[in-house]
């Protein structure tokens, strides 16, 4: 386990030192910069996967901060346009790679270094069912378990996903091209049943909820209920 | 109008009220102080790295203000920076990070911004090692932690 997230031990700002005197004073600890300005980086680097990884694996000070940035809609990276086709095409090896790395997180987090799944701001539910059902995907191999439904891993997975965002408005923009916009709607309402107060401003979004059989699917995957 | 800054260093510096209020904290101190010509001290500003944060100021001074909404999320502002702040900030390293943190205390948006983006390129298309290299870090990981985090994220590689 990497010691992640260790906060600035000073806040240059707080702190009558000078900004020099910081800077001198946290070369020991690879500290270049107090930590919130270190995200800020990080950020502008959002559209760079590669360069963030290799980000965490500078130090271990910037580990967490750049795997947060990394996973925040990771799925946003195994995208290709092309444009001849007028298609999204999915990266396979990767998709494969990112699920399996999602999955050992939610099973049993201390078998990985960060909790992963915790840091998407975003869920791609088509992403999500697209590469369980990938025909090279051996459930068993990937997720470490047997399952007796097809649809289990998936449930298991979307609900790990749903249960650790904290910010119910991003869910608006996620990316699930099949799927109504309305879904969201209910899927963020739903969630804000379950988290009380977390639930601001997102209830005028909602609409009835298609009854189709992508819908249901979908839905009985989110909630559990049938 | 012109207020005086003190540095940390105990110099004074004379600029405009306008230039000076590109300083979301210096125009919020002269709001709450009103019409008064007592000098501001910047105790967490040193002179040099103050000289800076104005010729930034001077050459921006006609700027629009952001919107708040553009300026909230980085990820949605382009990665481009102009030419002119481009070559502000050829500094040393020590210089850019002071500024950053000036700019970051003071809170002038936009300069902190281009702060970012500017370490930000540096990183872009550098090895960890390299990065190591460029900022003068110490690697603190062991081969095991690395190896870890190396197949946990194979999937982000060569994207």
């Amino acid at each position: 386990m990497v010691s992640s997230s260790s906060s600035p031990s000073t806040s240059s700002s707080a702190s009558s030192a000078s900004p020099l005197r910081y800077y001198q004073r946290s070369q020991a600890d690879n500290q270049l910069l107090p930590l919130d300005l270190i995200i800020q980086i990080f950020m502008h680097l959002s559209q760079e996967p590669q360069d963030l990884l290799n980000c965490a694996l500078t130090t271990r000070t910037w580990t967490a901060p750049a795997l947060q940035e990394l996973y925040r809609h990771p799925w946003s990276y195994l995208f290709t346009y092309q444009f001849e086709t007028e298609g999204r095409v999915m990266d396979k090896t990767g998709s494969m790679l990112l699920l399996r790395t999602l999955f050992q997180g939610c099973m049993d987090p201390s078998r990985t270094t960060l909790p992963y799944a915790s840091f998407a701001r975003s869920i791609n539910l088509k992403w999500v069912h697209d590469t369980f059902d990938l025909p090279e995907v051996d459930i068993q191999t990937l997720t470490g378990f047997r399952w007796t439904r097809n649809e289990a891993p998936k449930d298991y997975l979307i609900r790990h996903l749903l249960a650790h965002r904290p910010y119910l408005s991003d869910f608006v923009h996620c990316h699930a091209p099949r799927l109504p916009r309305c879904l969201f709607a209910h899927m963020t309402t739903t969630v804000a049943e379950n988290n009380g107060d977390e639930a601001g401003g997102i209830n005028e979004l909602g609409g009835p909820v298609l009854p189709t059989h992508e819908t249901d699917r979908a839905l009985t995957a989110m909630t559990g209920k049938p | 109008m012109t207020v005086i800054l003190v540095s940390s260093d105990n110099q004074d510096f004379k600029v405009d009220k306008e230039v000076a209020e590109r300083s979301i904290l210096i125009k919020n101190m002269l709001e709450d102080v009103g019409e008064s010509d007592s000098p501001i001290p910047l105790p967490n500003v040193t002179s040099a790295v103050l000289t800076k944060v104005i010729e930034y100021c001077e050459h921006h001074r006609n700027d629009p203000v952001q919107v708040p909404e553009e300026t909230d999320d980085p990820r949605k502002r382009s990665n481009d920076i102009e030419e002119w702040d481009m070559k502000f900030m050829q500094v040393d390293q020590e210089m850019l990070f002071e500024i950053i943190l000036a700019a970051n205390y003071l809170d002038i948006k936009p300069l902190l911004d281009v702060g970012c983006k500017t370490v930000a390129n540096i990183i872009k298309g550098k090895t960890p090692e390299e990065i190591r290299k460029a900022f003068n870090i110490v690697n603190d990981f062991t081969p095991e932690e690395e190896a870890q985090i190396k197949k946990e994220n194979e999937w982000a590689e060569d994207r």
